[in-house]
């Protein structure tokens, strides 16, 4: 699929930096450019702790638009304030106990709209439920769900709003290997259905050619852009062909190679002076 | 029997089998009966044991069990002993419902500002951890001896934990969740209203049940050293006169009530503990 004309997200020579709570300022981001197409999956990878979450950050409006140095524009519009535009996949799902699955998906648009939902709202909140599968768990309590059903929850919550592009930290990081390549699998099919964007943040190679459009490589913190791969295989096609399995191999090897040495370099940086 | 298959039945029929495993549950049945009885036997016991020890000793020393039953009837009769234990139960219920009503919202916007929490955190741990009967000096010094006394006294056991409580409730509520109001454009009001709140529910009901029995303590305490009201007051004056089976007529009163505070304590605390239903 060749992503259309409209850029949903876009960062230009974004930089930020934090003081950790024992007074170390930390550089996150340095000079990171990217524009994100509206319908494209965009795969960001690189080594832990290198800010690929503080990327997300930015763009959900997380982060206090004067912390950052740069531009960060979802749909057109920079980044004061939480975009409407975005959902969110939070890494540890972050599902309110207290709340039954449905209510846990009704969350999003109860916040977003400041008041009670109407009946085509809720509507809208049983039709996600639905896509994910979860029809009959509506009066489920998360701690009654196993870790998939919750995450397959925390997306429903996040595309609740309609929203033109999602953000997703590492979503599938507590699955085991099998549940996670059928849950990206229905991922893609979720996407191609309703036509979203996304960034998912990942540490997976394999995860990140097989639902991204690109695959942003990021190296040790602070993070820069080190290289954009294109992985022209068709969605459907995915890791099914040989010819598809081909490419992910030859492009899996290079993602190794532009990563083996900033793996060491991060790793290097921990060690005790 | 099969040659090469290891028998585990010890050569029973399927029939002789569940015939045994019937009786095996009938046992455990009864078992659990005979244990939800134990405590009732272990009361009429000790029942039984007070009126012979109490027959053989000055009366003076010990009332014994019905000498007390008879000198509850007759306080029942004269008024006093209901009278004094509507004194006590509602001072009691007014304190640890103000010390709800301050105390919970108290400790949400101290768990909420952390400046104002570093004010007076310290000043609340200490209060917190000195028992209330320690002030009774100051407070009668303060306050004279009435009413009001027993009113601030009280009040100050109940609000004390519920404070604690909501403020270290308010504290640990997962920071994903707020972050997850902020992306999908939560106000701060509906933050508070619908995560932080929420999120601290379970702790005020274990404060909750902490402060029930300080309270009772505070306000038998204080009943005993100040007052000729209540249970405590009654105590004191029959106690002071030797006439011990009308002591322990309002004790055993402040005995059952205690027992039924503490329990509408673990109710609320069971109830909100979780956010989770009760299993079926």
């Amino acid at each position: 699929m060749t992503p259309s004309g409209s850029t949903v997200a876009r960062v230009e020579g974004l930089s930020y930096s934090y003081l950790r709570p024992d007074g170390v300022a930390l550089q996150a981001l340095d000079d990171v450019t990217l524009s994100v197409a509206a319908g494209e999956v965009v795969s960001v990878i690189g080594p832990s702790g290198c800010g690929k979450t503080t990327l997300l950050r930015i763009l959900s409006g997380l982060v206090p638009a004067s912390d950052i140095v740069g531009h960060a524009e979802v749909a057109g519009h920079p980044v004061l304030r939480p975009p409407a535009e975005i959902g969110y996949v939070f890494q540890h799902v972050g599902l309110v106990p207290w709340r039954t699955v449905r209510s846990n998906v009704e969350f999003s648009l109860e916040m977003r709209l400041h008041r009670a939902l109407h009946d085509d709202e809720r509507a809208r909140a049983r039709q996600m439920i639905e896509m994910v599968g979860l029809t009959g768990f509506e009066d489920y309590h998360p701690h009654q769900l196993s870790g998939g059903m919750q995450q397959r929850v925390g997306i429903a919550r996040a595309l609740a709003t309609d929203p033109s592009i999602l953000l997703m930290d590492e979503p599938f990081g507590a699955l085991d290997a099998q549940n996670r390549r059928l849950f990206q699998d229905e991922l893609l099919r979720w996407q191609q259905q309703r036509g979203f964007a996304a960034i998912v943040v990942t540490h997976d190679l394999e995860e990140a050619i097989h639902l991204g459009d690109r695959v942003v490589v990021m190296s040790a913190r602070p993070a820069r852009v080190l290289e954009i791969l294109h992985v022209d295989v068709d969605k459907r096609e995915r890791g099914r062909s040989s010819d598809a399995t081909a490419q992910y191999r030859a492009l899996q090897d290079r993602l190794w190679e532009v990563l083996l040495p900033e793996n060491e370099r991060s790793r290097a940086a921990l060690q005790p002076a | 029997m099969a040659q090469s298959i290891v028998d585990t039945t010890g050569g029973l029929t399927a029939d002789a089998l569940a015939q045994s495993r019937l009786a095996r549950l009938a046992r455990g049945r009864r078992r659990r009966r005979i244990l939800r009885a134990l405590p009732w036997l272990s009361v009429v016991l000790l029942l039984v044991l007070w009126q012979i020890v109490g027959a053989s000793v000055n009366p003076i020393f010990l009332a014994t069990p019905t000498k007390v039953a008879q000198a509850t009837v007759d306080m029942i009769g004269t008024h006093e002993l209901l009278t004094n234990t509507w004194v006590t139960l509602w001072t009691f219920m007014v304190g640890l419902v103000l010390g709800v009503i301050v105390g919970a919202p108290l400790g949400m916007v101290l768990g909420r500002t952390p400046a104002a929490a570093a004010m007076v955190d310290v000043q609340v741990r200490i209060l917190y951890s000195i028992p209330v009967i320690a002030l009774f000096p100051l407070f009668i010094l303060w306050f004279g001896l009435g009413v009001k006394l027993r009113l601030i006294s009280i009040f100050l056991s109940a609000v004390l934990p519920i404070v604690i409580s909501a403020e270290s409730g308010v504290r640990s509520v997962d920071p994903t969740l707020i972050e997850l109001g902020h992306v999908y454009g939560a106000r701060r009001r509906e933050i508070f209203r619908k995560i932080v709140a929420p999120a601290t529910v379970p702790f005020l009901a274990s404060g909750f049940k902490i402060a029930i029995g300080r309270t009772i303590v505070t306000t038998i305490g204080i009943e005993l050293l100040t007052s000729q009201e209540g249970l405590g007051g009654l105590m004191s004056f029959y106690g002071n006169q030797l006439q011990t089976a009308q002591y322990f007529a309002p004790l055993v009163v402040a005995a059952v009530l205690s027992l039924l505070m503490y329990w509408v304590g673990d109710i609320v605390e069971r109830r909100f503990s979780a956010w989770r239903p009760a299993p079926a």
